[in-house]
């Protein structure tokens, strides 16, 4: 109950404030404690039915709903239905393009990073360390082998002492 | 609304059909990861181990270190 509750804050103002969903009465903030509508996988059977002001032909399918079921036509089924709920569960998981607009604006702004970390390279920072030359590299590759780095399955392995060259 | 009637989906057994499918491939995924890592990955190093000991010199290669000077306990024999 606590949770539904808090679902519909979620849901709420898109669901039951909008003037165009009701079709008809005032559009006013309601209170967050009152029961509302909402369409949810989880809640298949909200607090109220969808439609809360009953025209004519809609009180009296409601009338015809107190005696036998078998009496009612598809047509007045679908119509008892659609007082209760606003979409159906087909209508409210129906898949949408909004993924597209995600990805794209995700690459979007991960390409304009980018322009962003090339001009910082080229423009804040200040030259390299002297270690990385390729003489200083050189030689520290050097010592590293003299000192039998790893020389089981890692560094010095991969180097061949006889020949005195890199492994084939 | 169509006039033809939905096969009646099924009611009964969900949680059990799921666990029963989650668990033989959990037991799939464990073994099968733990069987890969031990022959791709332990079975060669103890392997690469055992061959480097077999043909290993610890003087050998103490002098050739000696010699390419990095020590400092000890220096090469010619200086």
């Amino acid at each position: 109950m606590l949770a539904s509750r808090a679902f519909n804050l979620i849901g709420k103002r898109a669901i039951s404030t909008s003037i165009g969903l009701r079709g008809h009465g005032v559009a006013k903030v309601e209170d967050f404690s009152l029961p509302s509508y909402i369409d949810r996988r989880d809640i298949p059977l909200p607090q109220l039915e969808y439609v809360r002001n009953l025209s004519a032909e809609q009180k009296a399918l409601k009338e015809k709903e107190k005696a036998s079921w078998s009496a009612l036509s598809i047509d007045e089924k679908v119509g008892l239905y659609r007082i209760k709920f606003c979409e159906t569960f087909a209508e409210m998981n129906r898949g949408s393009n909004e993924w597209k607009t995600v990805i794209g604006g995700a690459l979007f702004f991960f390409g304009l990073t980018a322009f962003i970390v090339i001009w910082q390279r080229l423009y804040v920072y200040g030259p390299v360390p002297h270690t990385f030359s390729e003489e200083w590299v050189a030689m520290q590759t050097k010592r590293m082998l003299d000192m039998r780095v790893n020389p089981i399955e890692g560094f010095s392995a991969k180097w061949d002492y006889d020949k005195n060259e890199w492994k084939k | 609304m169509s006039s033809t009637l939905l096969p009646k989906p099924q009611m009964r057994g969900l949680l059990g059909k799921r666990l029963r499918v989650h668990i033989v491939g959990a037991l799939i995924a464990s073994l099968g990861s733990a069987i890969l890592y031990k022959y791709g990955v332990a079975e060669p190093r103890k392997r690469a181990y055992a061959d480097f000991y077999k043909n290993s010199d610890a003087m050998k290669d103490f002098e050739a270190m000696r010699e390419a000077g990095v020590f400092e306990s000890v220096q090469p024999k010619n200086s």
